[in-house]
């Protein structure tokens, strides 16, 4: 039995070997052709693609395989450009169908299909997929809403915000994807994520506040002031950098009082915030933090103190008490001036 | 001893086929595994982490020592890593060559004072340097110390939430950080590290850090080693990354948050395999704590690095690394068959004892094979044994070379593919069962509690 058991094995084994040798030189083969006729075409397909972008020339009749390769140069370029270029080629893939034939495929039962489908509606640059990218928002799978996600952002589609800001805030898709999307929309987006400032999850208001930071404007600033009190933490500290990037009024006394705050990651926070403004009034304060607070806040505040006065930390690196914060923190401005 | 070797034959034979059908079912799971991980590489959202304010910062932790010819071209590569936030920490553990002056003269570092964190013990640490022209750059000194010394000093002194580890040999390609950190982004509750292909460098040119030209070293025992690494790396670890019962991330590159690693106390100093031990204590504490982790492999980013180019400098890592491996799997032991532990008592853990116990079975079967030819007791069903055990590992080796070909290539076309071939035929005759030798006497190293220090040795790069 052993011997049959052996003979059996040995006889399968061969066979997927022999199998799996086939692929090998089939898959080889059909690279190499593939990688010559990309070498082949891509000069040439490049300047048709640039022709249309720029002059809104329309290609010359295509083979298929030359279709499909000057789709994958268009979707190479609607990544890097801006403007009417993009309009030229949301006209080129709507005149050639593939709009429509990636939208029918949004509906396919394979996510991986209708992954790739919401991935290339987004390199397709036609506003006419924002409805349906904003639907599958929704979809079952968590890669074909991040895909969703990012072809918004592609069609700075701020009409999608709300959608995005409700996926981020429920936890359908990832966080750091949403805000990179969130900012590529840009200041159209605002009144969505401002609602995000009284959500219930600290977390969703910590985003809420720091993207408010990024794209909002000094007019923002009062509806960012009462979170500085909020009582979480990481809310609390991303006020304080939101309302410094702002640069809103006289802002330098509200966040000095939160270098005493309970919570170290406000105190770096507030400190940070403080560097960011170069407010001078902050800089005994945040010389004593950073000889005497925790880790963080106090390397946060030597840093500080290093942005607003390097002089005065220069001088205070030489007392005997100065510690290890400042020690490095000196280290970095004189090693900035060499 | 007639009577011995025909009780012993199928014993061995049945266990060493064992292990060899479970890396054959490893490559059915990582044919699928990487089938979608090569789908998903097509979406890649990199460009969107690139601009997110929410991508965290990374400090890359750089353990050295004595790595003199590979170091400068290692930094280089780091400085030119497209990324929005890092630092990169070498952490010299002692060097006795020129490695510290190599990195001053290249780097234009100088003396510097750096706040650290005592989180970790580690001892006195100094001195400091940093460089005038890269302010990211630092050289952390700390004499006599071990790799997983060297990162504990590096998770003291930290500025990010996340380290990555690279080797002092190593090369990372320039979007490499940017998509190891894919995984954590996309999921930063569950996911807590991450790890990228290693691939061998001999024999490539390189520019400034940068592989310019990938080729086949000339020294035979390197040349083997790229398809071993395809092998092990793509195959096994894709389909365990797959079934989340990942042990090994390999230090050359990997990516971990740093309170969890603070939380395990930092890295294991009393082990030849920091990275595996570390990978299993991060698992085992997140199942103690009832909290659900992954940690994922990436196929794709790829670093790479100088692989042993000797059979001896090769024969002496492998004993090092199977000597850790037993380390790790001994000081985690009570992980083993327990239901609290799930995936990692049942999978991912017995996996690990396989590839433990796997060589000195080998070796076991191929000494009853050749015991049973002397005493003229060889069966048929030896002789067949002989031609399976050869027929599992060639289409081990092909599996991998077909599913390596289509999305994860970096060797040039033309007649690579075929001497890649001719590569996997050594490897199964002869260069296999010498590394089997040098697992088991890592094994008997590690059972007699010997830990014998080995330095790596580097060749100046073509």
């Amino acid at each position: 039995m052993g011997t049959g058991l052996f003979v059996g094995a040995f006889i399968a084994l061969s066979v997927a070997a022999v199998l799996l040798l086939g692929l090998l030189s089939v898959r080889r083969l059909r690279l190499l052709r593939t990688e010559r006729e990309l070498a082949r075409a891509a000069d040439r397909l490049r300047g048709v693609a640039a022709a249309l972008v720029m002059d809104g020339e329309r290609p010359p009749a295509l083979s298929t395989e030359d279709a499909e390769l000057l789709a994958r140069v268009l979707w190479d370029f609607s990544r890097q450009i801006t403007g009417s270029g993009r309009e030229e080629i949301a006209e080129y893939f709507e005149e050639v169908g593939l709009v429509d034939r990636q939208l029918a495929i949004l509906a396919s039962g394979a996510a991986w299909r209708r992954a790739q489908a919401a991935f290339v509606l987004g390199d397709a640059c036609s506003a006419r997929a924002i409805p349906a990218l904003v639907e599958h928002l929704r979809d079952p799978d968590t890669a074909v809403r991040s895909a969703a996600t990012r072809s918004l952002g592609r069609l700075r589609a701020t009409e999608a915000a709300g959608g995005i800001v409700d996926a981020m805030a429920d936890r359908r898709i990832p966080l750091a994807l949403a805000c990179g999307i969130l900012i590529e929309i840009g200041a159209g987006g605002v009144p969505e994520i401002t609602a995000l400032l009284v959500h219930t999850d600290p977390r969703s208001r910590s985003t809420g506040v720091q993207l408010l930071g990024l794209l909002g404007s000094a007019a923002d600033a009062d509806r960012l002031r009462p979170l500085l009190t909020d009582p979480d933490g990481s809310v609390r500290a991303q006020a304080c950098l939101a309302l410094s990037r702002l640069a809103a009024g006289d802002i330098g006394e509200t966040l000095r009082a939160r270098l005493s705050d309970a919570d170290p990651l406000v105190r770096a926070a507030a400190a940070e915030a403080l560097g960011e403004l170069q407010d001078e009034d902050a800089l005994d304060d945040l010389l004593h933090m950073a000889a005497v607070d925790v880790f963080d806040p106090a390397r946060a505040a030597a840093s500080a103190s290093a942005r607003i006065d390097p002089e005065a930390l220069l001088a205070a690196a030489t007392g005997l008490d100065a510690g290890q914060h400042i020690a490095e923190a000196a280290t970095r401005v004189w090693a900035a001036r060499q | 001893m007639i009577l011995a070797l025909s009780i012993l034959i199928p014993i061995v034979i049945i266990m060493y086929l064992v292990i060899n059908a479970v890396y054959l079912a490893g490559a059915l799971l990582a044919s699928r595994e990487l089938r979608d991980v090569g789908r998903a590489l097509k979406r890649s959202v990199e460009r969107e982490a690139f601009v997110s304010p929410l991508t965290p910062g990374v400090s890359i932790l750089v353990p050295c020592r004595n790595e003199e010819v590979a170091i400068r071209d290692t930094v280089h590569s780091l400085l030119a890593l497209r990324y929005p936030r890092f630092e990169i920490l070498v952490l010299d553990g002692g060097s006795t060559d020129r490695t510290r002056e190599r990195l001053i003269e290249e780097f234009a570092l100088v003396p510097a004072w750096r706040a650290m964190r005592d989180t970790v013990p580690t001892g006195p640490v100094g001195p400091f340097y940093v460089s005038t022209r890269y302010p990211n750059l630092w050289l952390v000194c700390k004499p006599d110390a071990g790799k997983a010394e060297g990162l504990n000093v590096g998770i003291n002194t930290a500025l990010y939430p996340y380290v990555a580890t690279v080797d002092g040999d190593a090369l990372l390609e320039e979007g490499a950080l940017l998509g190891i950190v894919q995984p954590l982004l996309a999921d930063p509750d569950e996911v807590i590290g991450s790890g990228g292909m290693v691939r061998a460098v001999n024999g490539s040119v390189v520019e400034h850090g940068r592989v310019v030209e990938v080729r086949f070293p000339k020294q035979i025992v390197a040349a083997i080693q790229i398809e071993e690494y395809l092998r092990t790396l793509l195959l096994m670890r894709t389909s365990l990354s797959g079934l989340n019962a990942l042990m090994i991330i390999s230090g050359a590159f990997g990516l971990f948050r740093r309170d969890l690693i603070e939380e395990a106390g930092g890295y294991f100093t009393k082990t030849a395999a920091d990275d595996v031990e570390i990978v299993m204590h991060l698992q085992r504490l997140a199942r103690e704590q009832g909290r659900r982790t992954r940690i994922v492999f990436m196929p794709e980013p790829v670093c790479w690095t100088e692989v042993p180019d000797s059979l001896k400098t090769l024969l002496v890592q492998r004993r090092r690394w199977h000597r850790g491996i037993a380390e790790a799997i001994w000081r985690h032991r009570r992980v083993l068959f327990r239901p609290r532990y799930g995936r990692l008592g049942f999978i991912a853990l017995p996996y690990l004892l396989l590839e433990l116990l796997g060589p000195p079975i080998e070796l076991l079967a191929w000494a009853v094979v050749i015991l049973s030819v002397l005493a003229g007791v060889l069966s048929p069903t030896s002789l067949f044994f002989l031609g399976v055990s050869f027929m599992l590992n060639l289409v081990l080796a092909l599996a991998a070379l077909s599913m390596a070909e289509v999305d994860y290539r970096r060797h040039a076309a033309g007649g690579e593919t075929v001497r890649m071939l001719g590569y996997v035929v050594l490897g199964i005759v002869g260069y296999r069962q010498l590394l089997s030798g040098a697992c088991m006497v890592g094994l008997v190293d590690f059972l007699r509690g010997k830990r014998p220090y080995t330095q790596p040795t580097r060749r100046a790069r073509d």
